[in-house]
């Protein structure tokens, strides 16, 4: 036995205050987040001030045009890089947590693959449901392929019952399937629908209308708490599968369940903005580095990371090359992975 | 009514293989510890895993009277609290965290109060307190065996199913860990089924010994009526004696390997 060099007392205080400081922890990513939302909304390439930005907003512009450019322009992209941070990388904490895999994120199961595959059917060979406007067909066709693979893997997880490395497994297989799909497309396609097609891949915040907006909010309205709900579950989780199902804990329901969740988020997500796959990788590890795996505090940070890291890119992405506004994939993993580096070689691990 | 549990016609099959092939245990009384121990492969853990219910065995499992297979699985995990073999746990959480979980997440969990303090105070009593603020992914086999038991036992399930709790433990943690785990059953009047490879250790704590071979009990009772060369030559095929000491405790001597272990 090692001997107690501490007291209960001294114990229970520390971990209160250990407790705190995660609480802190999250509220203070949470005070970054709101900090990048007003710089994202304060950059662009038409010049306004901080000001006139913040005028615009609670509906006292300067000149008429500033009111346009906030809500037509600014606001819209913003807002979607604040939800589909955050959704991607909730997906993406709830899928390393039940695949027990730090490398998965929504994209390891083919989500990505099969939107790209709807895109580029609806970009290429226009096939796509007849009576939607123009404006849905791109998200449709792919959050159709997004969630029907989700679909299938869940089916096959509840069917077969096995553990999380067969899900890896197929959503693999899910990946190479799409992906050779996906480029007997392109090898046929004219030039210019290639060129709509790659870059819808490379992921672009700024083409989101408020409609599509709506429907990102209520997804990640309706996700998030059930998710936060399941925190318990999905901690002991973390604990052993045998573990977390002598706890009483159907396993195999709140898999189903977190499925269903990164299913909405992620396929929901592609479809608006295309590929930006490196959110939900690296968000929850940053997360975990910063809070740890009590999933209470795990899951809320994941997705304010998530949306931090997004906003900073899409600000970086109107200011690296003056006049030109870069596909946010691409300026998301640059400013990313330093980070995260970062925070690896620190930690030492 | 029985106080205890019993077990009538316990069979598993894995893919048309029966595993367990109908297994009726003596009833075991509450407040008691039976060393389950069997070579390798004998069906320790599948039966251990089948009493928890997380494999889907048929036949009849009754305690205090109740029968478990009857019940919802949250109100099987209420009464019955397994530890898995496996130490590896990888999370980024405290131990104290990962204790506070196991009560938690469980149905009918204490309050959050109440909870850290029966959390600190079950780490103080495996003599673990001062690992309570460590990460379950920094400590070493062994330590992370003890917090794995610290999360089974809080929830203080009327039946503790052990596997191989003292694997990774050095000889002085294994008495220490068994003279807890035997003052904890006496005590709370909880019953013990704990897998030991370790027969010195199940002669030394347990009241009743159950051996397996190839998916069956062949032999159930107090230790010193189970563990015999006999019994020995046959489940394990080696060649020993067992003896008591001076202080009246049973001891087992290998000389040997046994090939006449036909009885």
């Amino acid at each position: 036995m090692t001997d107690a060099a501490l007291n209960p007392e001294t114990i229970l205080d520390f971990h209160a205050r250990a407790l705190r400081r995660r609480a802190m922890l999250v509220t203070g990513i949470g005070v970054l987040v709101v900090a990048f939302f007003m710089l994202d909304l304060f950059v662009g390439p038409t010049t306004m001030t901080p000001g006139a930005v913040l005028r615009a907003l609670i509906g006292t512009p300067d000149v008429p045009t500033d009111a346009i450019i906030l809500w037509n322009v600014r606001l819209p992209q913003t807002m979607t890089a604040l939800l589909v941070g955050a959704a991607l990388a909730l997906a993406g904490a709830e899928m390393q947590t039940i695949l027990d895999n730090p490398l998965a994120s929504p994209f390891t199961l083919g989500v990505s693959s099969a939107a790209s595959l709807g895109a580029a059917l609806a970009l290429i060979a226009n096939v796509s449901i007849p009576w939607l406007p123009a404006l849905w067909l791109v998200p449709v066709n792919a959050f159709i392929f997004a969630a029907g693979a989700m679909l299938v893997l869940q089916f096959v997880a509840a069917r077969l019952g096995r553990g999380p490395g067969t899900i890896v497994l197929l959503g693999i297989a899910l990946v190479f399937g799409f992906n050779a799909l996906v480029a007997l497309l392109q090898f046929t396609a004219s030039q210019s629908a290639l060129q709509e097609f790659v870059h819808w891949t490379l992921g672009n915040l700024s083409q989101t209308k408020w409609s599509q907006i709506g429907v990102l909010a209520v997804c990640l309205a309706v996700m998030g708490p059930w998710s936060v709900a399941s925190s318990w579950s999905l901690t002991a989780l973390r604990l052993g599968e045998d573990r977390a199902r002598a706890m009483g804990i159907d396993t195999t329901r709140l898999r189903l369940g977190s499925l269903l969740r990164i299913t909405f988020l992620s396929a929901i997500s592609v479809a608006f903005v295309g590929t930006i796959g490196f959110i939900g990788l690296v968000a929850p590890h940053i997360a975990r580095l910063a809070v740890g795996e009590d999933h209470r505090f795990f899951l809320p940070a994941s997705a304010l990371v998530g949306a931090a890291v997004l906003l900073a890119s899409s600000t970086l992405s109107k200011v690296l090359i003056p006049g030109v506004l870069l596909p946010t994939g691409i300026v998301t993993s640059l400013v990313g992975l330093p980070v995260f580096l970062a925070l690896i070689l620190r930690r030492g691990a | 009514m029985s106080s205890g549990l019993t077990t009538q016609g316990l069979r598993l099959s894995r893919k048309r293989v029966e595993i367990l092939h109908g297994i009726d245990l003596p009833e075991l009384p509450p407040g008691s510890l039976t060393a389950l121990i069997g070579p390798n492969g004998a069906g320790k853990t599948t039966l251990l895993q089948s009493l928890a219910g997380l494999l889907p065995a048929t036949g009849r499992v009754s305690l205090a009277g109740t029968d478990l297979t009857a019940l919802s699985r949250r109100d099987r995990a209420l009464r019955v609290g397994y530890m898995p073999q496996s130490t590896a746990q990888s999370a980024e959480l405290s131990v104290l965290d990962a204790v506070l979980t196991a009560l938690r997440a469980a149905p009918g969990g204490a309050g959050h109060d109440d909870a850290r303090k029966e959390a600190v105070a079950m780490l103080a009593r495996l003599g673990i307190a001062d690992l309570a603020l460590k990460l379950l992914s920094r400590l070493s086999g062994g330590q992370r065996q003890l917090a794995g038991l610290a999360q089974t036992l809080i929830r203080r399930p009327a039946l503790l199913l052990l596997d191989e709790p003292t694997s990774a433990l050095d000889p002085r943690r294994q008495f220490e860990v068994m003279e807890i785990l035997h003052d904890l059953l006496t005590t709370s009047q909880t019953l013990g089924i704990v897998v030991l490879h370790d027969l010195e250790l199940a002669l030394r704590w347990a009241d009743r010994i159950v051996l397996m071979q190839d998916g069956r009990v062949i032999a159930a009772g107090p230790p010193e009526e189970v563990v015999t060369p006999e019994t020995l030559a046959r489940a394990y095929q080696v060649k020993a004696r067992v003896e008591r000491c001076s202080r009246g405790f049973l001891h087992v001597h290998a000389d040997g390997v046994s090939h006449a272990h036909a009885l």
